[in-house]
């Protein structure tokens, strides 16, 4: 029984749709252009479950807008079911054209019992065959198959992004606490080590190198502009005059003493006066040594560009000195931690190691001022634990030569801070004393000439401290110069000797200067390079062993790291599944990074490559890329099998053997049976008699894989089947040969001629069939018809 | 034949143009998963990816 299609449809936008399909086989279709041919032929594939515009979207979405309410039913059904009918629902239908037809398509019945769309796709086959099919197009469209392959495939793997991303981190984590890792970062570690070690020596002799050669420069400078020998002369001149301040300073003292005591005899004003002067004198001598040791430590206040003889600090000063005591505090605990080290256990050490990466971590996450702890009312941050990890009290200044001359360097700073408030607090007890003197001298009238004399004493005394201020810091700055006390003619021997112990040539001396304070910073910048190095792979290993135990943790807890202990598990079968505190074997750890990273790799590659194959296959590519080969390869390897089938290479290639579709060149290459090889171009395949040829074959290919309920649209093929051989494929339809090719085969043709105007023109039975054809089209716009040629 | 067979068709070709191109060699010391293995395991998975992770094979 042949197959009937109805249709009823409320399409807009002058689409029209065939709207009957008459049970008789085979059928020809014949009618206008527009009257809806192609219409029916698309969506009766579209309800066989089958995309009927494969990547093409604007014909798609034009059916899509355009189609409306439209209802198909087909009756005549073998099997189970007699009568289909599905109500189109285009509102629900996806905006691209889907390669998987999936529920939005419709409502479905079978006999009146409503069913998932899904049961009519395993009932109905739709074949559309065109006529203007030529063997170039096919393997075109397989090409084109290809590329709506490859865009489901590559939508799916979009999905996975997320997911890939994850993927990507977890290869990188598993590959930085894998053992091979470890192993090398303990290399390295080794290698940065003497590299360092190399270094550190290169430097001392470098910096020796360039400190004697600066300091050669410096006495040659002074030598050679004759400042040497006024530098030692003012040096002279100054501890002369120096000797003779102090010893005007010593009878000032005694003079103000004997002043003061004479002072001390009298009124009790005059006692109070006394007093006054007395500690006047004590706060004198109290500057004197404020001064004498803050000369000591010029050196400091020089480094800060800070005056040695500065009496009060500014505001920028104070912060200098600030800063560079809050420097020195750090440089010192760092090396108390440093030589903390040495006296806790290995243990002791690893413990400290993996909470300072966990602090550092959780500081570098925005955590610092999370509360850790409450002991004994105080709170304690991860910023405070951080400051304080690694402190051993008990640790040896000594212990390190550099710890304890940082300390030296803390203490000096320390006492420099102390020096200038303590300064500013004398001097402002001074100040409060002369005032307090002014405001006692009327009360002490009576034996004025003791008050005049103590004051008088006083000021002595303040001039001859100044002096000798004045004279130390002069030879404090002086000593602290290139040349010190040293006779001009031991600086010339100096220099000769600075020269020669490092084989520099006079002449040469600035350029070999410049050249040594290069090699000075350059292995200073390598030192720090190195040191940062190795300090971020020592932080590393600690890191590793902090990661290894977390993941195994979360593996084991969290859901979604589940994955990672079941693949442990795979990778490693004799660990067993017995969870513990013990952590996985190395060799559990290692596989799984390898796995891991294996995977990412193949995702990374799988999406690169679906993505390139999907950009070159829509068009059958004509590059010689990989890519374009691959698919070339798949597309000539279908074609080969397709065209090897019995009924086309009977047809085409007289029965012989296909060797080789050549995509490249365009042609195909067989053996006949009698053995000899032929190669034809694929255009030679694609007219005349070779044509028909190849529609027969395939209709013969349809037909060797019988199903149920199969629908045949044969279209265009007007185009090259003259009139006269139309009856012999009438016949081919209705051969036995083809029996079973369809339940229903549609021969789809644009209108023939204009059979109203051919009616006078014809008489008895034609007559009558152009009649009720002129009719039908006259009304519907085409006409159906048992199709006999 | 599904878009995934399809797909995993062509990635085969490709595996098999580069193993001529690479002679055969393998550049990596660690067994190396393909993409066309891990396609299919993403097939036979649903594309849930960390169950493939687990069913995948490599060339170990």
């Amino acid at each position: 029984m042949a197959l009937e299609v109805r249709v009823v449809s409320k399409a807009t936008g002058g689409l029209k749709i065939i709207d009957h399909i008459p049970p008789q086989r085979p059928c020809r279709l014949e009618g206008q252009n527009g009257a809806g041919k192609s219409a029916l032929v698309r969506l009766l594939v579209l309800i066989s479950g089958v995309q009927p515009y494969p990547g093409q979207a604007p014909p798609w979405r034009s059916l899509r807008t355009l189609v409306g309410q439209t209802v198909i039913t087909i009756n005549g059904l073998s099997g189970e079911h007699s009568s289909a009918t599905v109500r189109l629902t285009p509102e629900n239908w996806p905006f691209e054209p889907s390669e998987s037809i999936g529920n939005w398509l419709g409502a479905l019945t079978l006999d009146g019992e409503e069913v998932p769309i899904q049961r009519l796709f395993e009932l109905l086959d739709v074949v559309h065959l065109s006529g203007t099919e030529r063997l170039i197009d096919t393997l075109k469209q397989q090409s084109g198959c290809l590329a709506v392959a490859l865009s489901d495939v590559a939508d799916r793997l979009n999905d996975l992004d997320e997911q890939r991303a994850e993927l990507g981190e977890m290869a990188e984590q598993l590959h930085s606490i894998s053992p091979r890792e470890a192993e090398s970062e303990r290399a390295r570690w080794e290698q940065v080590a003497t590299e360092r070690r190399q270094v550190g020596a290169e430097l001392q002799t470098a910096q020796q190198l360039a400190d004697d050669l600066s300091r050669a420069t410096a006495l040659a400078a002074l030598v050679e502009t004759g400042d040497a020998a006024e530098h030692q002369r003012r040096l002279q001149v100054l501890r002369e005059e120096l000797q003779v301040a102090r010893h005007r300073l010593d009878a000032a003292e005694a003079n103000h003493n004997d002043a003061v005591t004479a002072l001390a005899k009298g009124t009790t004003a005059q006692r109070e006066v006394a007093k006054h002067e007395r500690r006047l004198g004590t706060i004198g001598k109290m500057l004197d040594r404020l001064s004498a040791r803050q000369e000591e430590l010029g050196a400091h206040l020089e480094s800060l560009q800070i005056p040695t003889d500065a009496d009060l600090l500014d505001a920028a000063q104070q912060a200098a000195l600030d800063s560079a005591f809050e420097s020195a505090l750090e440089r010192q605990r760092r090396l108390q931690v440093q030589a903390a080290r040495s006296h806790r256990t290995k243990a002791e050490n690893r413990l400290l190691d993996d909470v300072c990466v966990v602090l550092d971590d959780a500081i570098q996450d925005g955590l610092g001022s999370t509360v850790l702890a409450k002991v004994n009312d105080q709170e304690i941050t991860v910023n405070d634990l951080r400051d304080g990890l690694g402190f051993l009290a008990e640790v040896d200044e000594n212990d390190l030569e550099e710890l304890a001359g940082t300390t030296r360097d803390l203490a000096e700073l320390t006492e420099l801070k102390q020096l200038f408030v303590q300064r500013a607090a004398l001097k402002e007890e001074d100040a409060q004393l002369r005032l307090e003197l002014q405001r006692l001298e009327p009360k002490a009238a009576g034996h004025d000439e003791l008050r005049k004399e103590a004051a008088k004493a006083r000021a002595a005394l303040d001039a001859a401290s100044t002096e000798v201020r004045s004279h130390m810091v002069q030879i404090g700055a002086l000593s602290r110069s290139a040349l010190g006390g040293t006779d001009v003619v031991d600086v010339e021997a100096h220099i000769r000797d600075l020269l020669a112990k490092h084989d520099v040539q006079a002449d040469r001396l600035p350029t070999a200067l410049l050249d040594a304070q290069a090699m000075v910073q350059g292995l200073q910048t390598r030192d720090e390079s190195l040191k940062s190095e190795g300090e971020r792979l020592s932080a590393n290993a600690s890191r590793r062993r902090v990661l290894r135990e977390t993941l195994r943790r979360h593996s084991e807890s969290d859901e979604s790291l589940k994955w990672l202990s079941q693949l442990a598990e795979v990778v490693t079968p004799a660990i067993g599944t017995a969870a513990g505190s013990v952590d996985w074997p190395d060799e559990t750890w290692q596989r799984l990074a390898d796995h891991v990273a294996a995977t990412r790799n193949a995702l990374s590659k799988l999406v690169n490559d679906v993505s390139g194959l999907q950009a070159l296959a829509p068009q059958l590519p004509s590059q010689t890329t990989r890519l374009a080969n691959a698919i070339k390869a798949v597309v000539e390897a279908d074609a080969l099998t397709e065209l090897s089938a019995e009924p086309i290479a009977d047809a085409l290639f007289d029965g012989g053997n296909v060797r080789r579709v050549n995509l490249d060149e365009e042609s195909i290459t067989w053996t006949t049976p009698s053995g000899e090889t032929r190669t034809r171009p694929l255009a030679a395949f694609s007219s005349g008699q070779q044509a028909l040829g190849f529609m027969r074959a395939r209709l013969q290919q349809v037909a060797d894989q019988p199903v149920a309920n199969r629908l045949v649209f044969l279209d265009e093929f007007g185009a090259f089947i003259s009139a006269d051989r139309r009856r012999p494929l009438a016949d081919l339809l209705t051969s036995d040969d083809l029996r079973t090719l369809a339940e229903q085969v549609v021969v789809v043709l644009p209108l023939q001629s204009d059979y109203a105007d051919e009616l006078d023109q014809t008489t008895g039975a034609l007559h009558e069939v152009y009649a009720e054809r002129a009719r039908a089209v006259a009304e519907h716009g085409y006409f159906t018809e048992t199709f006999t040629g | 034949m599904t878009n995934a067979e399809q797909t995993l068709r062509l990635l085969r070709e490709l595996e098999r143009l580069d193993q001529e191109a690479e002679g055969n060699e393998s550049s990596s010391s660690v067994a190396e998963v393909t993409a066309a293995a891990l396609l299919e395991a993403l097939v036979e998975s649903g594309f849930n990816l960390t169950a493939a992770i687990l069913g995948v094979r490599n060339g170990s």
